[in-house]
């Protein structure tokens, strides 16, 4: 009976026992696998926003909280908050470029849609938007949309909008550009502000600085001229990722608990194997086998559960990953991005990653049960009824 | 030969889904529909029975009516009582407690008595 073989029929030989444990580490290795690919998923869709921004600095009221820092790279309207002195004064500002933003919200068709009161020159050059369709005239009749909102409502150029009692008509569709520019109706900012009646207010400012390695100094010129929040993209992607890592820290420490629990699964159930089999361990012994040998035969038998429970565990990872993706935005932290295709479904890396931590944490549980099993002595093994 | 009894792999599963399920149950209560700053926003645009999403911040018995904030920023923030933007809603029946998260289903109504000049008369309240 070749090695393999030997472990393979002595893995099987209880097989209630063998479910067991093998599930008991696929739960593990599946709720990591899930938390890996829900995570990295998320990080790659909040830098790809923050990427969107195309601005070095954010100017903000003082005292936003974790939900309005987000919602500036999620669309979500926010509140009016800066008033036009304070946007003038920062525009003032040598070597720096200040686009004010009014984030709002139209309804088509009795649906929320994000509406972006700018400024349209400034804009375009800040966002680099191109045309798919008509013109980019943004103005007290017209706006231009988003390509994924032109699809989603079948939007043609010189279709009418209606926002807040007041008519308009889509000037331009902008070409997809794979961020939230696709998902927003765009207006001039003073008919925004007129519209939505916000006193000349906007939500923020995006900056763009003309020499990067001064940074430190913008932020301080700013600071001086009006009383805000300036955080750089570079802060801003930092602390989003944070809030999202503080509430994926705490699954991370549950999935933690999962594959701890595990562990001593597999500890348990090597060690009611070793009484189990002490005649066949002595027997071994008495046939000339190695003390190693009897280790390896342990060792191997918790590395087998521990890949299998891994190949188990990546599988329904994955398969859970892809079942909770229609339902990611309505989780608290994933809700502000609204975004579905926030999870990767798939990664290779993640899929070495898990099978290795099964099988390196599964041959740590069996270290102890094959030690003893090697230790034990021929004449009490054999002894053994 | 041994038989294959399905019994402890049922167990197995049933025990995962209990799992599940406990940690599932330790959120926030998650509710469906529309979001109170996309109704405040354009409140006239909404045509005929919408449902609303939000946390109650207030409740006057004597009226019938409450007041209901953002559930993503009542997610966010575990707070009722700093929200910028709030729907009055008008309901004939029970009203539900501060802090509850709820499904108003109802329509928008022009009314000066509401937050922005209108309010949103509910036909059912559900608590979640």
């Amino acid at each position: 009976m070749t090695y393999w073989r030997l472990i393979w029929r002595n893995l099987t030989r209880r097989r209630s026992r063998f479910v067991f444990t093998l599930s008991a580490i696929a739960v593990g290795i599946a709720s990591v696998v899930t938390l890996l690919s829900l995570g990295i998923g998320l990080e790659a869709e909040i830098r790809r926003q923050a990427e969107g921004l195309g601005a070095e600095l954010l100017v903000t009221p003082k005292g936003w909280c974790a939900y309005e820092q987000i919602s500036v790279l999620t669309g979500e309207s926010l509140p009016e908050a800066l008033a036009a002195a304070v946007v003038d004064r920062i525009r003032r500002i040598d070597g720096l470029t200040a686009v004010p933003y009014l984030t709002q919200r139209a309804v088509i068709r009795n649906q929320p849609v994000p509406l972006v009161g700018v400024l349209a020159g400034p804009m375009k050059e800040l966002r680099g938007w191109g045309l798919a369709r008509g013109e980019y005239r943004l103005d007290g009749r017209h706006v231009v949309v988003g390509h994924a909102v032109a699809e989603q409502f079948d939007l043609h150029v010189g279709a009418p909008l209606r926002v807040r009692g007041s008519e308009f008509t889509v000037a331009g569709v902008l070409a997809p550009v794979g961020n939230r520019d696709d998902l927003a109706v765009y207006m001039d900012l003073s008919v925004a502000q007129r519209v939505y009646r916000t006193g000349g207010k906007v939500s923020f400012v995006a900056v763009r600085v003309d020499d990067v390695r001064r940074i430190d100094e913008y932020i301080a010129k700013i600071q001086s001229a009006a009383n805000v929040a300036v955080v750089s993209d570079k802060q801003l992607l930092r602390s989003v990722l944070a809030i999202v890592g503080s509430v994926g820290n705490a699954l991370q420490l549950i999935a933690a608990v999962a594959v701890l629990a595990a562990c001593f699964g597999i500890t348990n159930t090597m060690m009611t194997a070793i009484y189990e089999r002490r005649r066949e361990i002595g027997v071994l012994d008495a046939l000339g086998a190695k003390k190693s040998t009897i280790f390896f035969v342990f060792v191997g038998e918790s590395a087998v559960y521990g890949l299998l429970g891994g190949v188990l565990g990546v599988a329904a990872g994955f398969a859970f990953s892809y079942v909770a993706a229609p339902y990611i935005g309505r989780d608290e932290f994933t809700a502000f991005l609204g975004s579905e295709q926030s999870v990767k479904v798939f990664d290779m890396g993640i899929t070495i990653e898990a099978l290795v931590f099964a099988v390196l944490v599964a041959v740590l549980s069996g270290l102890y049960p094959a030690l003893r099993a090697a230790k034990l002595s021929p004449v009490e093994a054999i002894g053994y009824e | 030969m041994h038989r294959f009894a399905p019994f402890p792999l049922v167990v197995a599963i049933s025990l995962c889904l209990l799992a599940g399920a406990a940690v599932g149950g330790f959120g926030f209560p998650s509710a469906k529909g529309l979001d109170v700053f996309d109704v405040v926003a354009d409140p006239f645009a909404y045509e005929g029975p919408i449902t609303v999403r939000g946390g109650v911040m207030r409740a006057d018995l004597g009226k019938g009516r409450f007041e209901l904030v953002d559930y993503r920023e009542y997610r966010s923030c575990r707070s009722v009582d700093c929200a910028p933007k709030w729907i009055t809603v008008f309901y004939a029946g029970d009203l539900p407690q501060k802090g509850a998260v709820v499904e108003v289903v109802g329509t928008v109504e022009e009314n000066a008595a509401g937050a922005g000049g209108f309010v949103l008369r509910a036909k059912g309240v559900r608590i979640k």
